[in-house]
C-alpha cells in the first residue's frame, strides 16, 4: 500500500492514536528533504493532518521524523484567564485558538458555563481539566482539530473481509489485525468492544493495527 | 555514569522529565492557596480579587469563607486575602484568611443569641460606662443649670413673709419659675432593651 507524507514515500511508520490526546507518528521517509508545516500523512484512505514536532534525524538517505496531530500548539502555554457567564464552547475554542488549533465542528459543548477560572499553563493540560470537569472526553481527529463531547461509541463500520485478526491477548484487552487501510479508530465499537487506543503499524511488508480496549469493554 | 551520554542527551532526558512533572503539577495549581489583592466587594457580597502571581486569572464572584458560621463582612478595596479553589474545582473558588484587611462592617447574625463573655467589653476606644437596667442615676447638685418649670397647686397655698401680709395662692394659678436640685435626687434604671443585655 502507498503511503506518503506530503507526497513522499513513507518507508515506515507507526501511528499512535488515543482515545484522549493528541496522536502522533513516527515516520521515516524517503529522502533528506523533509516538508514543514502542515503535512498530510496518507495512508489507505486516510489523510492526518499533522505538524513535524521537533528537528528530524537523516542517516543514509532516509530522513525520521515524528509529527503530532493538528498544529503542535497544544503543548504550548495559555495564560490565565477568568470566563463568566459564557458556554463551553467559548472556553474550549477560546483556548485552542490562542495555540494555533481549531475546534472541530463535530464536537459537541453547548453546556452554559457560570465562570471557569483558567490556570496559566499547557493548553492541553487546560483543555484536559476542562474536559473532566464537564465529563467529555478530548482528543485530536484525523483532520487535525480538536474533538470535544461526550463519547457516543459508534460501530467502527469496518467490513470482516478488510482485516484478518492476529493476536489476542485477553488479559491485556488487547488484539492485533492486518489491516490495510487505518479506518479503526479509538472511539468506536469494533468486535462489540470499546476501542480505547490503536496503533497502526506501516511498513514495505503490510500494514498492521494493534487495538486496545476500554477495561471494562 | 555511561561516558556516551552526553550533555545534550542528559538535557533532552530532564527537559522530557520537567514536561511529564509540569504537566502534573499543573493540576495541583487548584489546590494551592494563592494571596490576592480585592479590587472590590460587590453587592452580594462576593470579591473581585487580583492574584499575585499571573497563573491564576483574576476573578470575580469570589465567596468569601469567613470560619465562622452567621458572620458577613465588608471590607475595603487593597485589603489582602488568600484565595483558594474548593475541591481544586475551578468554578469555585472562595478567599480565606486575611491579612491587612480593612473592615468596612461587621454583621453577626445568630438564630437565638450573641454571647460576649468578658471582663471587659469595649465597643469604642477609651468610650463611658454603659448604664443597665438597675444601676443608679444621679439627678441634680449644686452645679446643676436651673430647670424652667410650672407648678400647678390642686390646694389652696398660703404664702408667709410677704411685706404686705400672708397671702394664699389660689388652687389653679400656676406658679413659673426654675428649679435648682442642691443636692442630686438619686435613682434607678427601671427599664431596657430586653433582649441586651451586659
Amino acid at each position: 500500500m502507498f503511503a506518503s507524507l506530503n507526497g513522499i514515500v513513507l518507508l515506515e511508520g507507526r501511528i499512535s492514536v488515543p482515545r484522549c490526546g493528541a496522536w502522533h507518528a513516527d515516520l521515516s521517509i524517503d529522502g533528506t528533504s523533509v516538508p514543514t508545516g502542515t503535512l498530510s500523512l496518507v495512508v489507505g484512505s486516510q489523510t492526518f493532518s499533522c505538524t513535524a514536532l521537533a528537528r528530524p534525524a537523516t542517516y543514509a538517505g532516509t530522513s525520521y521524523l515524528r509529527v503530532v496531530g493538528g498544529k503542535g500548539g497544544l503543548p504550548k502555554q495559555v495564560p490565565a484567564q477568568q470566563f463568566v457567564g459564557t458556554d463551553g464552547k467559548t472556553i474550549v475554542s477560546q483556548t485552542l485558538s490562542a495555540v494555533g488549533e481549531s475546534l472541530s465542528s463535530t464536537s459537541s459543548l453547548g453546556m452554559g458555563v457560570d465562570s471557569w477560572n483558567r490556570a496559566a499553563g499547557q493548553a492541553s493540560t487546560a483543555l484536559s481539566k476542562f474536559a473532566n470537569a464537564a465529563g467529555l472526553s478530548w482528543r485530536v481527529l484525523v483532520d487535525g482539530t480538536v474533538w470535544v463531547g461526550s463519547e457516543t461509541w459508534p460501530n467502527a463500520g469496518l467490513n470482516p473481509s478488510s482485516y484478518i485478526q492476529s493476536d489476542n491477548f485477553p488479559s491485556e484487552a488487547f488484539i492485533e489485525i492486518a489491516l490495510e487501510d487505518p479506518t479503526l479508530l479509538p472511539g468506536t465499537l469494533f468486535l462489540n468492544r470499546r476501542v480505547s487506543m490503536v496503533v497502526h503499524d506501516v511498513g514495505s511488508d503490510g500494514s498492521r493495527t494493534k487495538v486496545w480496549f476500554e477495561g471494562d469493554s | 555514569m555511561d561516558s556516551n551520554l552526553t550533555d545534550a542527551t542528559l538535557d533532552r532526558g530532564k527537559e522530557f522529565l520537567r514536561l511529564i512533572i509540569r504537566a502534573v503539577l499543573s493540576e495541583l495549581l487548584y489546590h494551592v492557596q494563592w494571596m490576592s489583592t480585592v479590587v472590590v466587594q460587590d453587592d452580594d457580597g462576593t470579591l473581585q480579587v487580583q492574584p499575585d502571581s499571573k497563573l491564576i486569572p483574576g476573578m470575580k464572584g469570589v465567596k468569601i469563607r469567613l470560619g465562622l458560621p452567621g458572620v458577613e463582612v465588608k471590607v475595603k478595596p487593597q485589603a489582602r486575602v488568600m484565595v483558594g479553589f474548593e475541591n481544586g474545582d475551578p468554578q469555585k473558588p472562595y478567599a480565606h484568611v486575611w491579612d491587612m484587611a480593612t473592615l468596612d462592617s461587621i454583621k453577626f447574625t445568630g438564630a437565638t443569641s450573641l454571647n460576649i463573655n468578658a471582663p471587659t467589653v469595649e465597643l469604642v476606644p477609651d468610650g463611658l460606662a454603659t448604664a443597665r437596667s438597675g444601676d443608679m442615676v444621679a439627678v441634680g447638685g449644686p452645679a446643676m443649670t436651673p430647670v424652667p418649670c410650672t407648678i400647678v397647686p390642686t390646694a389652696p397655698i398660703t404664702v408667709a413673709g410677704s411685706p404686705t401680709g400672708p397671702w394664699t395662692i389660689v388652687p389653679g394659678t400656676p406658679i413659673v419659675g426654675a428649679i435648682v436640685l442642691q443636692a442630686p435626687v438619686y435613682g434607678t434604671v427601671v427599664s431596657g432593651n430586653p433582649n441586651v443585655k451586659s
